[in-house]
């Protein structure tokens, strides 16, 4: 089920997010990236840290001065080839990197946000699928009793079955992706942030997410955004799209199929 | 001006997480044992039978003691390895938890506490079979092993804080984890574990003045054995400062940690 889309923002939808004047720069030098880190942590130690928009040595920009908000009911592509800033523009709304330069602002209505990147990252070979079920909520700071409420969805949705209670060295690639995947779309938050999430091959099952993230996330007045480089997905899910290019911000449209063009172009 | 991302974790959610992540840290291992958890238990008998053994064979003189030698070396064993576990435990947070802390926003004091905990805890067992092991071998055990529990916490403390600069720094560069878990060994044969302060002199003696450890290795001892600190006031100025230093440094390893985690090549 596709629901109709227009190529406009819903008037009705809110700002959760408005990020101004963002930058990250990291430094692709094994031995510079080492005396900079210890260079900063000195000085940050000493409160003697100014953020700077010089670049040093071996020094580039993942991100160069991103300006934009994230809107209610909307479900985000975020596009751009290998390299643009997609992850680190992420964590960085995530809080997993800090902000040094520039300003992360969310609406105060926003109570929690979810990241969900290597999806398989954290589970344990040895525990079984349920005992990995509450270690991957813990993680996505659920309680017991939040997880206990959603083992039925996760097993519906994983169609996991009678396999959750085996460990989890016995699944298949496909079937902790499914796992992991499952607990990750049963946490209750106002913005959820995927990172190339959608690289599963099983239909049935991406069916099923796609159907719940667009029932989710596309009312209630929350947010999805996710990175993907799979054409068809963007064009089944999405309802913006933000492209980037060498960390900067190239355009935003409601016109999906238009953004996906852009982005085509960009990869020649 | 700083930025408002929300705090994912309630205090429940904090409380969850830590349990599981004990219960990971602690029991996961063993699940592919027939034993399972029982090791957590055999692990300590092997070093308890080992050193009764050395006693038999009377092979170390070790200075003059007023326990059994075996007891007194086998306390500063038992009391090191919390120590060390706690040191290792908390510089290895970012091979342990680098990758997952790149895809979830835990809160870092929890790592620290679950770090911390895992440690207590695989100290609690091997201690307390000592204490029966004593028990057993007509070795009186003084009340003021109930205060012992404040230089034996204050020993994980310190631990805790080397291992927590040791990690944030390695994070950065290698060379300060590959220098400083030499430098433990060093440390180990240095503090008077196997041997009693007593035949310290010299060079040993100065070192161990300022020796951290050896106020609180041997106040545990003191206190278990004899109901007394070892040099108190010198004991309770290393506990003082062990404490600054533990919030200060955890406070850094707070503040740097999303620095080092861009910089670490995780």
């Amino acid at each position: 089920m596709i629901e109709s889309r227009t190529n406009i923002r819903n008037p009705n939808s809110i700002e959760l997010v408005n990020v101004k004047g963002l930058y990250k720069k990291f430094c692709s030098n094994t031995k510079y990236n080492m005396i900079y880190g210890m260079h900063e942590i000195a000085a940050d130690t000493l409160s003697l840290n100014k953020p700077s928009k010089t670049l040093r040595k071996h020094e580039f920009w993942a991100l160069n001065d991103l300006n934009f908000s994230l809107y209610s009911n909307e479900i985000t592509a975020l596009l751009g080839v290998n390299g643009c800033g997609k992850t680190t523009l992420i964590r960085m709304l995530a809080g997993i990197y800090d902000t040094k330069i520039g300003q992360i602002t969310y609406n105060k209505d926003v109570k929690k946000v979810c990241s969900v990147f290597a999806i398989k990252s954290g589970l344990n070979q040895y525990l079984t699928g349920v005992q990995n079920i509450f270690l991957k909520g813990a993680y996505f700071g659920m309680t017991k009793e939040e997880i206990e409420e959603k083992l039925e969805f996760i097993s519906q949705l994983s169609g996991l079955g009678k396999h959750l209670n085996a460990p989890l060295g016995k699944y298949s690639s496909g079937m902790q992706t499914r796992l992991a995947m499952s607990v990750a779309m049963s946490v209750d938050c106002d913005v959820l942030f995927i990172d190339e999430g959608f690289s599963f091959s099983d239909p049935g099952f991406k069916e099923r997410c796609f159907d719940h993230l667009r029932v989710t996330y596309r009312n209630n007045h929350k947010a999805l955004v996710f990175a993907s480089h799979h054409v068809h997905k963007i064009e089944e899910l999405a309802s913006r799209v933000i492209l980037l290019d060498k960390g900067k911000f190239i355009d935003s449209t409601y016109d999906v199929s238009s953004g996906v063009e852009q982005y085509v172009d960009l990869c020649r | 001006m700083p930025n408002n991302i929300p705090v994912n974790q309630t205090i429940e959610s904090k409380i969850f997480l830590l349990r599981q992540m004990v219960n990971m840290r602690l029991f996961a291992e063993f699940k592919h044992s027939f034993l399972g958890w029982a090791w957590l238990i055999i692990y300590p008998l092997f070093t308890i039978t080992t050193w009764l053994f050395i006693k038999q064979a009377g092979v170390i003189n070790p200075g003059e003691t007023e326990v059994p030698y075996y007891a007194y070396v086998l306390l500063g064993i038992v009391s090191w390895g919390f120590f060390f576990e706690a040191y290792k435990n908390c510089s290895n947070i970012f091979n342990n938890y680098g990758k997952i802390v790149l895809v979830n926003k835990l809160p870092l004091g929890i790592i620290v506490l679950s770090e911390f905990c895992v440690s207590f805890i695989k100290f609690l067992i091997p201690f307390s079979l000592t204490i029966l092991f004593f028990l057993i071998s007509g070795i009186s055990i003084h009340i003021q092993i109930l205060i012992s529990i404040m230089p034996i916490l204050i020993l994980g403390l310190l631990g805790t804080c080397l291992g927590l600069l040791i990690g944030t720094l390695s994070g950065i560069a290698k060379d300060f984890s590959f220098f400083f878990d030499n430098i433990m060994r060093l440390v180990m044969l240095l503090t008077p574990i196997i041997y009693s302060p007593k035949v310290m002199n010299g060079t040993l003696a100065k070192i161990n003045f300022y020796n951290p450890l050896n106020y609180l290795i041997n106040s545990i001892r003191n206190l278990i054995f004899e109901g007394t600190w070892y040099e108190f006031s010198n004991t309770i100025l290393w506990i003082s400062l062990v404490i600054i230093l533990f919030a200060l440094i955890l406070r850094f390893f707070i503040k740097e940690f999303p620095t080092i985690l861009e910089r670490s090549n995780i």
